[in-house]
């Protein structure tokens, strides 16, 4: 048995291109952070401001992601086969939509001359506004990814725990919920992942004011504009991101449902 | 609660296919239910335990009616009605123990004395020790042994049982249809039990009901049935009783005649009654010769 399969041999060349326009750039941007000053480029005020920024705003984007996306993915993965794909298709548009338009949207709703200018808030170009553009590109990951879990756990988990006496609630916390964990943390941590990566729609909706809603990635596009943190803090800080971005990856592989939820026992 | 009398008419209609089956249980009776796969048993059930809903009929436990077309429909978890099926369905991230008191803390008994409960269940099917395990890490028969723990700790007022025992093997089999028999007794719990064993009904239940295309088609003790199978079904079932269940008879043989290509041997039992025996040509037997017929 020829187990590697029946592929060219030459196809080898493109794939190693391929990796390697993918590892390169990222091995340039670490060569370039100056490890001397790093720690002080990293704990520069401006550079510090945009830091605990991104934290706070995609700590609390993902906390609304969960309020609001652990019931969207539970109705959709319990809504009918045609209405799911529907429901479905709609969460997947903020995914696919470039983060400007979604950015855009977001003015055109909330914005003084928007659908909801009426009400008098004074939602763009404030911190909220960060918090709900992180949210808004940020939810499909974790709705998708959820919904995906809970279909799979199905309902039969939750007939037996309802025969047996259970009320919904207690379903829903003591069944449901674990049943379906797996899903929901690597959901939550893609989320986060998400949130503080979000520029697009932060810049056009919540814009780019230092220690309001200067998140990471503006503060790093703005310093390569000539402005703010400093390039070696912006390096800096493209590094965390990296860093982030590989621990999130890691943690979602370590948590990815294992055989163990298998059911079935032997003899 | 102990088990209460069950009496329902189950009418539902599916378009292709309709189920009209009348069903009744005496409280701590048990009943097994048989019939071809698609036969509606698994339709019966999940009517019977509120997933299903009612076309038409009723399903009524002690009198007091829990189902009905029109209303009222007493949703699953206040009915009593628990289904153990071929598959244990344990809660996969729950142990041993916590399965058992998942039921007993659902309706509000505290966390310490539903646990020390389930401990007591434990022992009773045979699994002291193995509370702390994980469904995945106990055996198919043991997972079983939990799931009828599970259901009976809920003091079930009708227990559903689904095949319990088709998905193990003979052995394990055995000893799990020895634990029901005595668990559902000491219970007195009323259950329900489809099985494509006869062997199975014969052992667990006292009467049998007989369920074809949607319809009753036999009912009557289990012995009645096989006695007198009314459908061909039954007839196919009854014959793959084992013969274990009927006692070796011994016979002496009074006559041997050769001829028509075979030995006819004529021979009497203790008790007088005769057969005649066809044996191949060339079978040597004679009179006075003491023969066993299993």
């Amino acid at each position: 048995m020829r187990r590697r399969g029946y592929a060219p041999p030459i196809l080898v060349v493109p794939a190693v291109i391929g990796l390697a326009f993918l590892v390169l750039p990222l091995a340039a941007l670490v060569g370039k952070v100056e490890w001397s000053s790093l720690w002080a480029d990293i704990t520069s005020a401006q550079a510090l401001d945009a830091l605990t920024l991104s934290l706070g705003t995609g700590l609390v984007a993902t906390a609304f992601c969960v309020v609001l996306g652990v019931p969207l993915a539970l109705v959709i993965a319990r809504a009918s086969g045609r209405t799911a794909s529907v429901l479905r298709a709609i969460v997947t548009v903020p995914l696919v939509l470039p983060p400007m338009v979604g950015g855009l949207s977001l003015l055109f709703l909330f914005g003084r001359s928007g659908w909801l200018g009426w009400t008098g808030w004074q939602i763009p170009f404030s911190t909220i506004a960060v918090v709900m553009a992180q949210t808004f590109v940020a939810l499909p990951f974790l709705v998708l990814a959820l919904e995906g879990a809970l279909r799979t756990s199905g309902v039969t988990f939750e007939q037996t725990a309802a025969a047996l006496g259970a009320g919904r609630w207690t379903i829903f916390w003591r069944v449901t919920l674990p049943l379906a964990g797996p899903g929901l943390l690597s959901g939550v941590i893609l989320c986060f992942a998400r949130a503080i990566g979000e520029f697009g729609a932060t810049a056009l909706f919540a814009g780019n004011a230092p220690g309001v809603t200067q998140t990471m990635p503006l503060a790093i596009y703005t310093a390569f504009n000539g402005a703010g943190v400093s390039q070696a803090s912006a390096v800096a800080l493209s590094l965390l991101l990296l860093v982030t971005a590989i621990a999130v990856l890691l943690l979602v592989r370590a948590w990815r449902p294992s055989t163990s939820t298998s059911v079935k026992g032997v003899g | 609660m102990s088990g209460a009398t069950l009496d329902a008419r189950v009418g539902v209609d599916r378009g292709r296919y309709t189920l009209e089956a009348e069903v009744h249980a005496d409280a701590g009776e048990i009943v097994a239910v048989m019939g071809p796969s698609g036969a509606g048993k698994s339709t019966l059930f999940g009517a019977l335990s509120g997933f299903v809903p009612l076309d038409t009929g009723f399903v009524k436990l002690d009198g007091v009616t829990m189902d009905a077309a029109a209303g009222p429909h007493v949703a699953p978890r206040d009915r009593g009605v628990v289904l153990l099926g071929q598959e244990p369905r344990l809660f996969p991230h729950l142990t041993a123990r916590e399965n058992i008191a998942f039921g007993p803390r659902s309706r509000g008994t505290a966390r310490t004395a539903a646990r020390a409960d389930a401990d007591v269940w434990l022992e009773q099917v045979g699994l002291a020790g193995l509370g702390a395990r994980r469904p995945a890490e106990l055996s198919g028969g043991q997972q079983q042994r939990v799931a009828l723990a599970r259901a009976l700790a809920t003091s079930p007022r009708v227990l559903l049982l689904d095949e319990p025992l088709t998905s193990l093997d003979p052995e394990t089999a055995a000893g799990i249809r020895a634990l029901l028999l005595e668990q559902l007794r000491v219970t007195g719990t009323t259950a329900l039990v489809a099985t494509h064993d006869a062997a199975d009904a014969a052992s667990l239940a006292s009467r049998l009901i007989v369920l074809e295309n949607g319809r009753v088609t036999q009912t009557g003790p289990v012995q009645a049935v096989w006695d007198a199978p009314a459908t061909p079904f039954v007839t196919i079932v009854a014959g793959t009783l084992p013969r274990e269940t009927s006692a070796a008879l011994q016979a002496e043989v009074v006559r041997v005649d050769e001829g028509d290509g075979v030995v006819s041997a004529r021979a009497r039992t203790a008790d007088g009654a005769e057969v005649v025996l066809q044996l191949p040509i060339g079978t040597a037997l004679a009179p006075g010769a003491v023969i066993t017929i299993r």
